[in-house]
């Protein structure tokens, strides 16, 4: 194994004839001096690199894999504990135990460069069911990502909350820890859907679980929708609509449900189809959405969430800006230094990783060597998922004009079709025919175009496609 | 002689009258016994030593040294096999071939002169072929009791594909033949192929030699089929000769039957050289190599020669005769056919029909061919513009094997750069386009480019108001020069016979000039016409006075691509090809075929009956009305028994529009067609129809639209789909998988063509006019 000292010698080798098993300390990964073996694999990473990857990370993702039981469109890393266990705070599941420790040494052996990094932002408690956890362990986390990277006063710190597994003195226990925001994985004001996609949980808990929220003044929480459920109806859906902003949460999620291979829906439906809603039917939810919670007072920042104002939510902002992020925890991400990394998803091999973290070493992710178009990809990607869009300023400066020009050129005619808007750098929208017309004087457009988005809800809606297209015109 | 027409009618009596006559000392012991002399056939099969043409059996062992001054034109014979498709022309060949010691039995492939892969694949034969042969025929004493005398003879075979498409090959073939082998199979009878083709040897003046053909089959009904050449062709049933070439029986009767009924060739061996240049292909080692047949005087090697149409002199590096592969014998002697190696550098320097003689002496041109005439164009583009170049060379290297394929570069809006090749007909094109990909798969293990074939029209030409009063006039002059323009002017020549010193300049000056008018396709068609018929300047200047007045009266637009004429209707008249159809049919069909013909604009023409059971029906046909599916929807109704041939004929006032289809109010030009009037509805809602199929949902509607000139005749509507997004992207793990989504949605736009906002996939272009 090459010790990360040696990673000056290989400076000179390109990326693709790096030994397979080259590893390195994950230290180096993070550290901006000496260049790690990665980020100097391509040169041209450091000179086109977006200034965001240069930031030190403020914010963290905290995986809790825990659940009662895997609902039934979920493919995500879990660990189902079953509804049998008992939900005592005296008595632990070892299973629980173990992995906080596991957890707390990844965080531990993920060395910062401890004197210019700034405190953590943002944490984030995502799963799984995180409310799962007893407190007493959160604390424990919460504890060494203090010690380890600093946690901002007021920082805010999210955690995952399904109905049915928390009352109010898990609440009052978790907001004295420093939670102070809240993602109430609601999904349907219906027992049968709740029933039908496998949530443990039925609308009884929903509301005890609002209730709980609200009576211990959690100010910032978010509830989680999901759309185009099987037998999901236009009522149905019009009365989560109405019952959520009934609820007043500061922050609303609209997930579109995701019918993923290896999953039980995955066995049974086929997008598109009965029991399904039709993609028409499914259209119309999201725009039910967008037209119900804006007249609510909420903003759509982003495709699926909505916010009041000020209230967004400041981790996934993170994501979509493109933002350096600490990932902990079994299959969670981190995207450092440029380079986006995922843990094992299963135990025995996120062990291992954990280990060899203690270690020193650390296998090197085969592809996650970045390039500029890469990178500009994923800019594009993520900044028009959002209300504020592309910011061709910064986007210019860091990938050049000629990139912009392609994107103006391939999305003319969605310009025109009004699911792309262009907006100037006071955010007044472009006229169709303004941006026709500048579109011919390469030069005047860039002046004037600022911003680029995509509208709400139609551009939104065809988001896969248009961004599709951007990249078409990154790398042809 | 006498005993071809003593040939009795069973196989019984035929064999017996066969081992009485004269030949084979072999059957001779069998004499008495025909049934026992049956079994010794059915138990041995044939065995050409056995017969009474002596195979010259040394032939291998002194290849190089033929002597071909022994044989003097008297002792030579050319002909050819003509035949419907599959009536066993070519295993006949082969059994000639064999007989002759040519080739070894058993070697070399079957059907040994079809040379090209896609000839072995589809069994068929699309470039003539020759092979010299050398023969010793028995004369008969005059009085039959004489000692039969051996006299060698040299025959040329030269074999010709069956099918219409590629007649020109066959027509000239024959220009070098004075007689040819009318193959009809005993069970299937006159087809329609071997009408057209006896027509095309007997125009030729050609004898004609009948053989019936698979007798061996349990089918084989020869007396039928006697009965037909009598009622079709006129022929004596009693010349017509029964074969088998797959058993071998009753071949030993078609060689003395070619040398002893078709006439030597004609030719004078003092007179200066002069030879007519029969066909020409590339050979990677030796270059261009050209056939030829020497028509009059004497051919050496190393002789200097000079081609009447280029004006060009060439060195005969090589000579001598295909027996059946290039062997040389340094001599070509008056009436031998055979090759030449003379350093041109393309096959285009070598012009089929063209007249080459000695440098230096004036010789009459021979009258050479018809030009090759293009019934059917298509586009041909590479599914990535970035293989334009394969697609090019792939095309140059076809081509330099296949002349009769015109070729132009053009582009499409839809589908960027390509080429517009003018093919001979369907079959033609059929051929062509699988001699591509062949062609494509050995440069390159896959196929990265795809011939795509965009749309299938025609020659076709329109005529925009005449601002001449004299309407009348200007049409009866468009229709004698333009499509029988060198029929018209080879008539004048040949009338006059005027001579007149050869002038290159005024014949590039008439190109100028009919130039000058616009209509440079048209004049590049006169100025071929011209070289063709070597027309001197006499004639030329009438010509010229003619073109000249012809191109200021009207403006003649020929369209190759539907997608050239404009869309708005300033066409006056428009005129069509059409083509003479042959068809023929079991009589229980005539019902069907009928209104098939007339739903296909046909005018039928004939309407007769070739024996009890077949009628034969001849009608013009536009060719657009062919071209589109007529021949399997011919095979459909009749069952498959339809025998179907088509020659080109003359063009036809015909209402004719373009069609054009608009993907959201944008023509796409690659589907522009042009269709009858009255079909147009029709045509233009199953080609919507049909383009719906392939065009996936996008995120907007779209129409798609047949539209004539402004008015839309035909509509359909794509939904757009409504939602195509990906809801949660939260977290570095979904980033990294939904890039990668994203991607793959991405690279599946790549090999679409983008027409306005609209991505088509390739797929659309290559089935909305797919020829079946």
């Amino acid at each position: 194994m090459l010790k990360a000292t040696f990673s000056p010698i290989l400076h000179t080798l390109p990326a693709k004839s790096r030994p397979p098993k080259l590893s390195r300390a994950i230290s180096n990964a993070l550290a901006q001096t000496p260049p790690t073996v990665r980020q100097n694999a391509s040169p041209k990473t450091t000179t086109t690199s977006n200034s965001t990857h240069k930031h030190p990370p403020t914010s963290a993702y905290v995986h809790l894999p825990f659940c009662r039981k895997r609902c039934h469109y979920c493919d995500f890393p879990i660990v189902a504990l079953g509804s049998s266990q008992p939900d005592t705070d005296d008595i632990d599941d070892p299973r629980i135990v173990n992995y906080i420790q596991l957890l707390c040494r990844e965080i531990q052996a993920t060395q910062s460069e401890s004197t210019q990094n700034p405190p953590l932002e943002t944490v984030f408690f995502g799963g799984g069911t995180p409310s799962l956890v007893p407190p007493r362990l959160v604390s424990s986390v919460l504890d060494t990502l203090g010690s380890k990277f600093g946690l901002r006063s007021g920082a805010e710190i999210s955690m995952e909350m399904d109905p049915g597994t928390f009352d109010a003195k898990k609440m009052k226990d978790l907001m004295e820890l420093g939670v102070n925001r809240v993602s109430l994985g609601v999904q349907a004001f219906q027992d049968e859907l709740l029933k039908a996609c496998g949530r443990a949980h039925g609308v009884k808990e929903v509301h005890e679980a609002i209730e709980i929220v609200g009576s211990c003044g959690v100010g910032n929480w978010s509830m989680d929708l999901i759309s185009s459920l099987p037998h999901q109806t236009t009522e149905m859906w019009e009365e989560s609509l109405m019952l959520a902003i009934k609820a007043q949460p500061t922050h609303v999620s609209v997930y579109d449900l995701q019918v993923e291979q290896g999953t039980k829906f995955g066995g049974l439906y086929t997008p598109g189809e009965f029991p399904l809603p039709s993609d028409i039917q499914s259209a119309d939810f999201y725009k039910m959405a967008s037209s119900m919670l804006s007249n609510a007072g909420y903003n759509h920042y982003e495709i699926s969430s909505y916010s009041k104002s000020s209230f967004e939510c400041k981790h996934n902002l993170t994501y979509w800006e493109n933002k350096p992020f600490y990932g902990f925890g079994l299959g969670s991400a981190s995207f450092l230094g440029g380079i986006r990394f995922s843990r094992p998803k299963k135990m025995k091999e996120y062990m291992g990783y954990v280990q060899n973290l203690e270690d020193g070493i650390i296998e090197c992710p085969e592809d996650s060597c970045p390039d500029a178009k890469d990178m500009a990809m994923d800019s594009v990607m993520l900044s028009l998922r959002t209300a504020r869009g592309l910011d061709l300023k910064s986007f210019k400066e860091t990938f050049g004009s000629s990139l912009v020009h392609s994107l103006f050129q391939a999305y003319k005619p969605y310009v025109e079709s009004g699911h792309v808007v262009c907006l100037d750098r006071h955010r007044r929208a472009v006229t169709k025919e303004q941006f026709c017309s500048l579109l011919s004087d390469g030069l005047e457009i860039e002046e004037t175009v600022t911003f680029i988005r995509l509208s709400d809800p139609d551009g939104f809606l065809l988001s896969n496609e248009l961004i599709a297209l951007a990249f078409r015109a990154i790398t042809p | 002689m006498g005993y071809f027409r003593r040939a009795s009618d069973t196989f019984e009596r035929y064999l017996i009258h066969f081992s009485s006559s004269r030949f084979s000392p072999l059957l001779a012991v069998n004499r008495a016994n025909p049934i026992e002399s049956r079994l010794v056939w059915n138990q041995f099969g044939w065995n050409y030593y056995a017969f009474c043409s002596h195979a010259r059996q040394n032939c291998n062992d002194n290849a190089n040294s033929f002597d071909l001054s022994q044989y003097p034109p008297e002792k030579i014979r050319n002909f050819s096999i003509i035949a419907h498709v599959d009536h066993g022309k070519s295993t006949l060949a082969d059994r000639l071939l064999e007989l002759t010691g040519t080739i070894k039995r058993g070697h070399g492939q079957p059907q040994y002169l079809d040379k090209l892969q896609v000839e072995r694949e589809r069994g068929i034969t699309v470039k003539a072929q020759t092979a010299t042969m050398f023969h010793d025929h028995k004369f008969q004493g005059a009085d039959g009791t004489d000692a039969p005398s051996l006299v060698g003879f040299l025959l040329n075979l030269i074999d010709t594909p069956g099918h219409v498409d590629f007649n020109y090959e066959v027509s000239r073939s024959l220009a070098a033949c004075q007689g040819a082998l009318l193959v009809v199979d005993a069970s299937q009878g006159i087809e329609a192929q071997t009408v057209a083709n006896f027509y095309l040897a007997f125009e030729s003046n050609l004898t004609i030699v009948p053989v019936i053909n698979k007798i061996d089959l349990p089918t084989a009904d020869p007396d039928r089929v006697k009965a037909q050449l009598k009622s079709m062709f006129d022929l004596d049933p009693n010349e017509a000769i029964l074969t088998s070439a797959k058993t071998g029986q009753g071949l030993e009767h078609v060689l003395p039957a070619v040398i002893e009924r078709v006439p030597a060739p004609p030719g004078n061996r003092n007179s200066p050289l002069r030879m007519l240049l029969l066909d020409s292909y590339y050979n990677d080692y030796k270059g261009v190599i050209c056939h030829v047949a020497v028509v009059d005087g004497t051919l050496r090697k190393g002789a200097k020669i000079s081609s009447a149409a280029t004006g060009q002199s060439y060195e005969v590096l090589d000579v001598g005769i295909m027996h059946p592969e290039l062997t040389p014998t340094g001599v070509l002697l008056t009436g031998q056919v055979g090759y030449i190696v003379s350093g041109m550098r393309s096959t285009k320097e070598a012009r089929v029909g063209d007249t080459l003689y000695q440098n230096r002496s004036i010789v009459e041109p021979l009258p050479g061919f018809k030009p090759v005439k293009h019934m059917v164009f298509s586009g041909v583009y590479p599914v990535d513009g970035s293989d334009f170049n394969e697609l090019n060379h792939a095309i140059e290297r076809l081509t330099c094997n296949d002349a009769s394929v015109s070729v132009t570069r053009e582009s499409s809006t839809a589908l960027g750069m390509g080429f517009r090749c003018g093919f001979l007909g369907l079959l033609h094109m059929d051929v062509f386009h699988q001699r591509l990909e062949q062609a494509g798969n050995s440069i390159r293990d896959c196929l990265h480019w795809g011939a795509l074939l965009v749309s299938n029209l025609v020659l076709y030409s329109t005529r925009e108001q005449a601002q001449d009063p004299d309407l009348e006039a200007g049409e009866a002059l468009l229709s004698s020069i333009h499509h029988n323009a060198s029929e018209t002017l080879y008539n004048l020549l040949q009338q006059t016979r005027m001579q007149a010193p050869q002038s290159w300049t005024m014949l590039e000056l008439a190109a100028e000039i009919i130039d000058a008018q616009g209509d440079i396709a048209y004049a590049s068609e006169v100025f071929n016409d011209l070289l063709t018929h070597q027309v001197h300047s006499f004639y030329f200047e009438q010509t010229v006075e003619l073109a000249t007045y012809v191109a200021a009266l009207i403006s003649k637009v020929q369209v190759q691509n539907p997608a050239a004429l404009p869309s708005n209707s300033k066409i006056h008249s428009s005129w069509e090809p059409t083509v003479m159809a042959t068809i023929i049919v079991p009589s229980e069909f005539v019902g069907p075929v009928i209104t098939l013909c007339s739903e296909r604009r046909g005018e039928q023409l004939e309407y007769s009956f070739i024996d009890s059971q077949r009628a034969f029906m001849k009608y013009r046909l536009p060719l657009r009305e062919v071209v589109i599916d007529f021949h399997n929807e011919l095979k459909t109704i009749t069952s498959g028994y339809a025998s179907f041939d088509y020659e080109d004929s003359e063009y036809q006032a015909s209402d004719l529009v373009k069609l054009d289809i608009l993907v959201n109010g944008k023509p796409v030009d690659a589907m522009a067609t042009i269709v009858h009037n009255l079909k147009a509805q029709r045509v233009g809602r199953d080609l919507v129809e049909k383009l719906t199929k392939f065009i996936a949902r996008q995120q907007f509607p779209i129409a798609i639209q047949a539209a004539i000139g402004l008015k839309v005749i035909a509509r359909e509507t794509i939904k757009p789909y409504r939602k195509d997004v990906l809801v949660k992207c939260e977290g570095g793990g979904d980033v990294t998988r939904k890039r990668k989504l994203l991607e793959k949605q991405k690279d599946g736009k790549k090999r679409m063509k983008r027409v306005g906002s609209v991505d088509i996939p390739q797929e659309a272009f290559h089935q909305l006019f797919k020829v079946s």
